[in-house]
């Protein structure tokens, strides 16, 4: 396996394990928190709320907005 | 575990702002070092605007002291082992049943629905409009930019402090319990051993930032990236450039910050 193939899987994984993960959440018998539950509670605070906010407005902007592919 | 990530928020985000520096991106440099030094210098001036109750302080005044047991312990700003689902959110966020293990074991009820209908076609709607020009036009980045500064000015406000309702201190003398106000700095607590587990997505996205930061330091030169180590941003970027895949993406893009936002804002009202 190529190191191009496997940070492609590493990708892949994550990608699936978060579906994964968000499908278990969402089960009466799940022990993991939902993720709206875990955002909620860091959000409680302002910077974290802040930084969630600000991860995600990244992401648009780095693909979206000519200013952020710069 | 969640308490120590959110300590680290500010350097944190100062370090995303030297390495979009380092990168070249000076637009992004700027937005994540200036959300970085609005952060400190709010959370300083936050620690100036503290009350603390009147009155002789003992050691029972402590945080961790006795008087933890106060009225107020209960209510909705105490972000530690209390459960999601008892916030003044409420069901909303985490489900009214989240209370810790029982004989069936942790439960999470059903919740309603983050981005409703509406606000799903609402985004695939606008989303449409503006994938229509593709990718890294004006308009794009108007209204990308116009989304951030909105997000932010929404979700900056602290929650509202609890009014007073338990006695009074009239003296030297403590007779009761005392009102306890939210504290900006203290680290909210882990819930205890049983309760739903939140380390499974921690160890998702630090797996994903691991992958990110190996494939990013091996690229060739700024915004070249390695073809052995590919950014995440190399794979998707190409793709993105499919009008559908476009619009599925923004439309997933904006769902998820009004999500965000909604909670954000559940949150600071406390």
């Amino acid at each position: 396996m190529t190191s191009r193939a496997l940070t492609i899987a590493c990708f892949e994984a994550i990608g699936v394990g978060l579906v994964a993960l968000w499908l278990h959440s969402h089960l009466a018998s799940a022990r993991v928190e939902r993720l709206s539950a875990v955002l909620l509670r860091m959000a409680r605070r302002r910077a974290p709320r802040i930084v969630i906010l600000l991860a995600w407005w990244w992401v648009g902007w780095h693909f979206l907005a000519f200013a952020g592919s710069a | 575990m969640l308490g120590h990530v959110r300590d680290l928020s500010i350097p944190i985000v100062t370090i995303t702002g030297v390495v979009h520096l380092v990168r070249g991106a000076l637009v992004d440099a700027a937005v994540f070092l200036a959300v970085a030094a609005a952060l400190a210098v709010d959370g300083t001036a936050d620690r100036g605007r503290v009350p603390r109750p009147a009155g002789p302080t003992t050691a029972g005044h402590t945080p961790a002291g006795p008087l933890q047991a106060g009225p107020l312990q209960a209510g909705p700003l105490q972000a530690g082992p209390t459960p999601a689902g008892s916030t003044p959110g409420g069901p909303t966020a985490a489900g009214p049943t989240r209370a810790g293990p029982t004989a069936a074991g942790p439960e999470q009820g059903s919740e309603p629905l983050l981005v409703p209908p509406s606000a799903l076609a609402g985004s695939a709607l606008v989303a449409l409009l503006l994938a229509a020009g593709g990718r890294f036009n004006l308009a794009m980045t108007i209204v990308v930019a116009a989304l951030g500064v909105s997000w932010l000015v929404t979700a900056w406000p602290q929650p509202a402090r609890p009014q007073v309702t338990g006695p009074q201190v009239t003296g030297p003398q403590v007779t009761g319990p005392q009102p306890v106000w939210p504290q900006p700095t203290e680290p909210a607590r882990d819930p205890p051993a049983g309760h739903l587990a939140a380390w499974p997505w921690a160890a998702a996205a630090l797996g994903w930032c691991l992958v990110e930061l190996v494939s990013f330091l091996h690229e060739v030169g700024r915004d070249t990236s390695s073809v052995d180590h590919p950014t995440f941003s190399s794979l998707i970027g190409p793709v993105l450039d499919n009008r559908l895949v476009l619009w599925l993406a923004l439309t997933g893009w904006l769902a998820g910050g009004y999500a965000l936002v909604r909670i954000a804002r559940r949150a600071a009202r406390g």
